[in-house]
Parts: C-alpha cells; sequence; structure tokens
C-alpha cells in the first residue's frame, strides 16, 4: 500500500502541483480544501504526513495544526505548514504548535518531498 | 490586414492583424474559414466557427473606445486534431463576462453576440486586462464529418477528451512545478545574497541544489575573468572537475571542446552515450559515460560563462522541465555574478580614490607651506600635479642663516610610484647634510643609493640642487638631467642659464655631476622649474617653451618684487597659456627673489 500524504489547501492549482510530484514519487494523496476538512480527513484516514497551508478559509492552517495535535488519533501525524506569508504567520508559531517543518511558498517542490520521505522513511517504502 | 500562418507548439496557428475597421472583417472571416477548411474542418463547423468569429470581431470595433481604433485587432486560430480555438484580441474598455448568457429580450439591441458566440463554441474565455482584451472560443472537432453518434462512441469520445485533459493538466503541472522549483531558488538564494558569503560558496550552493532538483550527478561552472578570452572553472562538484582553462577562439573550429563551441555558438550542447563529446574533451576524459548538457551564459553580449550539468548514475536525459530550470538557476546566477564584479569594481574604485587621496595629502605635506626664509630673499614654490599625485616636488633646506639648499626634481612618471621616488628622493636628500655645500657631490650619493630600485623599476629622475651662500654671494649648482637654472637681475633685462652637465639619477650607477658656481649677484631672481612648464600646451598645440619663459623672467626684472608676487604670476601666466587644456604633466617652479 502507498503512504498516504493529506495535502490541504485551498489554491487547486497548488493541489494539482504538490499531486505531480507525490504521484510520481509513489505517494496516494488525500485532498483537504480547509482546516475543517484537514481535520476530519486525518481523523477518517489516518495519512503519514500532513502538508498544509497556514492561510485558509474555514479554520485556518494553524487552528487545524493545533487540533490536530491535541487529538490523541492525530497527534503524532507529522505537518509540514506552508506558507505564503511568514510575516503573519512565524516559524517559532507554527513548530511551538507542533509543526515538523515549516516552508516559505514558492517552495521548492522537491525539498517538500524530500521532507514527505524523511518522515516515511521509517514506514514500509511506497510502491512506485 | 497581415496574415502570418506557422506551427504552434498545440496544432497549426493562423494569425492575422486586421484595422479597426468593419469593412476589415469579411476579408479577415473568409481567411480564417480558408484556413479551416484547410485544416479539414467540415462545413458545419466551419460556418459555425466563421459565425462565432465575425460577432465577436464586430463586437471588438463596435465597442472599440477612441484610442483603442488607432490599434489593430488581433485573430489567432489555433487547429489541433481534436480542437479549434478562435482568439479574439481587442482594445476596447472591456466588460464583465456574464456568469449566464441569456437570450436577450426583442427590445435589445445588445447581447446577442455573446449569446451566439456562447451558443456555438464548446467554451469560451473572457481575459480583461488594461487596455487589452482577449477572447478565447473553443470548438471540439468531430473525429468523423458525418458520423452518427452512438452512446458508445459519446462515452469514448469523452474518455478520449478526459485523458487528453490530464495529459494537458500533467504537462501544465510539470512545468509549473519547474517555474516553482526555480522561483523558490531565486527567493531563497536573493536572501542568502544578503549574508556575506563569496560569490564561490554562493555559485557551489546554487548548482548542488540544481544537482538535487534536476537528479543530476556533477557540475562544472567556468567564468571569463575580466578583459580575458579563457573560461576558467570557478567551482565545480568535485575536485576531479577542476579541468584546465579553456581558450575561447575568435573562429569556431571542428574538434573545439562542447563548452567553448557552446560559448561560441551561444546555445547549448547535449551529450550523451550516442551523441558523445569529442576525443579530445577534457570533460571526457574525467566524465566518460555520461550525458548532459553545457548552457552558456551571457550578459548582453558579454560571454560570462559556461555552466555543464552531467548524470553518470542515472542515465535518464534531462527532461524539458529540468532543462527550463538549469536555464533559470545559470541565467540567475549569471545576474549575481554581474553584479558582484559590479560591486567589487565600485568598491575597488572606492578603495583607490582613498588611497590617492591618502597619498596627496602627504605629499602635500611633503611640499612645505611656509618655506624657510634667509634675511633679505623671498622664496615661493609651485606645484601642480597631472593626476591627484605626482613626480614633480620641489623643498628647500635651511643650513644656516645665511646658507640654503634649494631642490627641484622630476621622477619620470606620474602617479602613485613616482611620488613614492619623490618622497623617498627628499628624504635622502635631507639625511645626508655633510654634503649639502657640495650638490654634485650629494647627487653622485644619491644615484648610487637609489641606482638598484630606480633600474629596476626602468625610473629616472632629474634634479638640480643649488646651494645658496648669501653671506659669500655665490651659488653653487649641479643638475642630474634637468633643466637649466635660470638667474635673472632687476634692472637687467637679461636672463642667464646655469645648466653643469650631468645624467639623470637612475640610469648609470657611478657617473659624474659636476657643481657650476655663479656668483649672486645683488637683487637677483632665481629660477628653478621642471619640464611640465616649458612643455605645456596651448589649445593650438604650442608649446609654452624656454624662450618664452625667460622672457616672462625678463619682463618681471623691471621693478623689485616678492616671490610671492611672482609665484602667482607665473602660475597665472600658466593657466592662462593652457585655457581651457588638461594638465599632461605635473608643472613646479621655485623661485628665490632677493
Amino acid at each position: 500500500m502507498p503512504h498516504k500524504i493529506l495535502i490541504v489547501d485551498d489554491e487547486p492549482f497548488m493541489l494539482r502541483l504538490i499531486q505531480h510530484h507525490l504521484e510520481h514519487a509513489g505517494y496516494e494523496m488525500i485532498k483537504a480544501r480547509n482546516g475543517r476538512e484537514a481535520v476530519e480527513a486525518a481523523v477518517r484516514e489516518n495519512p503519514c504526513v500532513v502538508v498544509m497551508d497556514a492561510m485558509m478559509p474555514n479554520m485556518d492552517g494553524l487552528t487545524a495544526l493545533r487540533q490536530l495535535k491535541q487529538e490523541p488519533a492525530t497527534r503524532a501525524i507529522p505537518v509540514i505548514m506552508l506558507t505564503a506569508n511568514p510575516h503573519k504567520y512565524s516559524r517559532e508559531e507554527a513548530e511551538s504548535s507542533g509543526a515538523a517543518i515549516f516552508l516559505t511558498k514558492p517552495f521548492s517542490p522537491t525539498q517538500l518531498l524530500d521532507e514527505i520521505r524523511k518522515h516515511t522513511l521509517d514506514l514500509e517504502v511506497p510502491q512506485v | 490586414m497581415s496574415e502570418s500562418p506557422c506551427k504552434s507548439s498545440r496544432g497549426v496557428a493562423l494569425r492575422l492583424a486586421l484595422a479597426c475597421d468593419l469593412f476589415e472583417v469579411r476579408p479577415a472571416i473568409l481567411a480564417v474559414r480558408g484556413f479551416l477548411a484547410e485544416q479539414g474542418l467540415p462545413d458545419a463547423e466551419l460556418t459555425t466557427c466563421e459565425l462565432a468569429m465575425a460577432e465577436a470581431c464586430n463586437n471588438a470595433i463596435n465597442y472599440a473606445s477612441e484610442e483603442g481604433r488607432a490599434q489593430p485587432i488581433e485573430i489567432e486560430v489555433i487547429s489541433s486534431l481534436t480542437r479549434v480555438e478562435l482568439r479574439v484580441n481587442d482594445h476596447t474598455p472591456g466588460f464583465d463576462w456574464p456568469g449566464r448568457i441569456n437570450l436577450p429580450g426583442s427590445d435589445s439591441e445588445r447581447g446577442r453576440g455573446l449569446y451566439l458566440i456562447r451558443s456555438l463554441m464548446d467554451s469560451t474565455e473572457y481575459f480583461r486586462c488594461a487596455g487589452e482584451n482577449s477572447l478565447r472560443m473553443r470548438k471540439h472537432r468531430s473525429s468523423q464529418a458525418g458520423r452518427v453518434p452512438s452512446p458508445s462512441a459519446n462515452l469514448e469520445e469523452l474518455s478520449r477528451r478526459l485523458a487528453e485533459s490530464e495529459q494537458i493538466i500533467g504537462d501544465m503541472a510539470e512545468e509549473l512545478s519547474s517555474c516553482y522549483e526555480s522561483l523558490s531558488a531565486i527567493f531563497r538564494y536573493s536572501a542568502e545574497q544578503g549574508k556575506a558569503i563569496s560569490l564561490e560558496d554562493f555559485s557551489r550552493q546554487l548548482l548542488s541544489d540544481l544537482l538535487r532538483i534536476t537528479a543530476a550527478d556533477w557540475f562544472v561552472l567556468r567564468l571569463v575573468p575580466k578583459d580575458q578570452s579563457w573560461l576558467v572553472v570557478f567551482t565545480a562538484s568535485e575536485p576531479g572537475l577542476d579541468l584546465e582553462p579553456l581558450e575561447v577562439p575568435h573562429r569556431v573550429d571542428s574538434g573545439l571542446p562542447a563548452e567553448v563551441r557552446s560559448a561560441k555558438q551561444r546555445q547549448d550542447i547535449w551529450f550523451d552515450q550516442q551523441k558523445s563529446l569529442e576525443a579530445g574533451d577534457p570533460l571526457r576524459r574525467v566524465k566518460p559515460d555520461s550525458l548532459g548538457l553545457v548552457h552558456p551564459f551571457y550578459f548582453g553580449d558579454t560571454l560570462i560563462g559556461t555552466l555543464t550539468v552531467g548524470k553518470t548514475i542515472s542515465l535518464v536525459p534531462f527532461s524539458a522541465a529540468q532543462t527550463n530550470v538549469v536555464h533559470t538557476f545559470a541565467d540567475f546566477l549569471a545576474i549575481q555574478i554581474v553584479n558582484t564584479r559590479f560591486q567589487e569594481e565600485q568598491v575597488n574604485n572606492l578603495l583607490v580614490a582613498r588611497d590617492l587621496q591618502i597619498a596627496k595629502n602627504i605629499q602635500r605635506s611633503l611640499l612645505m607651506k611656509t618655506l624657510p626664509q634667509m634675511p633679505g630673499f623671498g622664496l615661493a614654490g609651485y606645484c601642480e600635479s597631472a593626476r591627484q599625485v605626482g613626480g614633480d616636488f620641489y623643498d628647500v633646506v635651511k643650513l644656516s642663516d645665511q646658507a640654503l639648499l634649494l631642490v627641484i626634481a622630476d621622477v619620470m612618471g606620474k602617479g602613485i610610484p613616482a611620488a613614492m621616488f619623490a618622497a623617498i628622493l627628499r628624504s635622502l636628500l635631507r639625511a645626508l647634510p655633510e654634503l649639502t655645500n657640495q650638490p654634485s657631490e650629494l647627487l653622485s650619493r644619491v644615484n648610487r643609493l637609489l641606482f638598484d630600485e630606480l633600474s629596476e623599476v626602468d625610473m629616472f629622475i632629474t634634479a638640480q640642487l643649488v646651494y645658496v651662500d648669501a653671506g659669500k654671494r655665490l651659488l653653487v649648482t649641479a643638475s642630474a638631467g634637468h633643466c637649466p637654472l635660470l638667474l635673472a637681475v632687476v634692472g637687467e633685462r637679461a636672463v642667464r642659464t646655469l645648466s653643469p652637465e650631468g645624467m639623470p639619477l637612475g640610469i648609470l650607477p657611478d657617473t659624474p655631476f659636476t657643481d657650476e658656481t655663479a656668483e649672486l649677484p645683488r637683487n637677483c631672481r632665481v629660477l628653478l622649474y621642471t619640464d611640465g612648464l616649458t612643455e605645456a600646451r596651448n589649445a593650438q598645440g604650442e608649446l609654452f617653451g624656454q624662450e618664452r619663459l625667460m622672457e616672462w623672467l625678463k619682463q618681471t626684472t623691471t621693478h623689485p618684487r616678492k616671490a610671492e608676487e611672482l609665484k602667482d604670476e607665473l602660475a597665472a601666466e600658466l593657466v592662462k597659456f593652457q585655457s581651457n587644456t588638461s594638465l599632461k604633466d605635473d608643472q613646479t617652479f621655485l623661485i628665490m627673489a632677493e
């Protein structure tokens, strides 16, 4: 079974961009468009890693991050936070809320993939 | 109407430009119809496209602004195997494209065109920009004209379209990804630029990232040093790639290394196991079983360098997106290199300017502001350098109340080297007080002391020393290849020259100098000068000359004057003679007046 990665972003093109890389790397992708959907999907699907944008309507990424870290079922899932506005959402704030890493948009897709690989390394190797 | 058919990456395209005039529409539509007919569009679809295009053009003309009427309307028709896209770019103020278009009421005169277009075409998009708008209308082509559609055929068609869309989206995601990758690197490395890392470290980090992103294994970055025609390795991914410099010749001959050919031809050169590098190519020697590309990068017409990126582990060729990333990284790096070089040059210029200012201050301090005086005599000196610092100087050493040593010298050359020797000479002359009353012996000694240093840098110094003894009323002068001393007496209207023989300092190690002794007449004027005065030229190219100088000195002897007045007068004379011409050589003189 390929590893499931939950991608949370309200920008369709960003979802498509990340999907392109994840599919090529052999991961399965679950999409969510806002923080609320993200928390529901994380509980339901138990992904290996969550990649989440900080700025979204209907529950922003940081609020969703805090909820994921409070919920026992999702607490251990590593969360990679993305933001286009590092002044509004600080790295310290995200990391103190439990984010594994904080990437600033435009991020390097290769770097994102490296980060995801880092967190899925101990798990079974995905099937390409 | 101008017309240009061409092959587009997504099909065959026709581009037209027509004036903003309804009479131009019909011929343009016929051209579009003719083009689409050639592409095998069936009659029904031809008529549909013709109608939609006519409506779009009429709208573009009818609603054009006054300013927009002066600009052409551009039509683009792209025909691929699966669909036709019609584009109309206009210069109307534009409008908000309605989400839903209903047939306008019978009393309304507007909106029918849009309704018709929407009804006729499969999809439409409208892009509204400042001063220009683009309407894009798409119609899917029926794969076989006249075929009766069946449910299974429809399903097949839909699946095909879906696959096609997926492919397009995939391609776009790939392209977007490469842009995002490049953009991300540019942001990241622009921030890095603020930190004090060297250009070499910066390049190495950037290109290491490039290897990771493009799944490549090695790189070689060669740069052309300023004012040179060699490609020199600036940094490479491994020590073995620190290859010898490559000369960039004027001509491109066969057998040149790929990096040189790429630089000369201003184009990428690809290599792999099939299309390998030339036998003598240094890259082939160190990376024999590689594939990769050499990308030259320029700033305007100036070659900055070449970037070669290669793979040895995986021999999967670079994709188009990876190639784009290589190009973007190289171009970004080129801008950083040009900026860094420019900044270094500016810093260097500032340092040189500062050093020159310091040197100038030192030299000024060597020329005494107030010269020592001897009862009954006045002294004044003038020194103007062609550059910020120069090789001319004068000096006056007070030996007693009745005796002085006057010195004037001209170090061959200008600028800092000349100024340095001038300072050394001045110090040496002052360091040998026992010889001040024997100018020829003093010159001999100084010549021996300075000979090695001067001859090593191929420089020489002309100098004149004058020992003045007011008590004995005599002067003794010796010259090292210097201009003659001028001696005049108030009321006599005659000028005498004293020009003892002697080679300039630094020409021969042991060369004789002779003293010339003369009586120091009452009310005398002694003028020592450098050839910068006599060789000064006016705007017509005439020399100031020794005669003119002697004439000036002669006409001053009509009545007594102070040395300072004479100095100002001669300086003014020189300025007047040279008018606006720039100083070619240092100009220095020393006047003693009784």
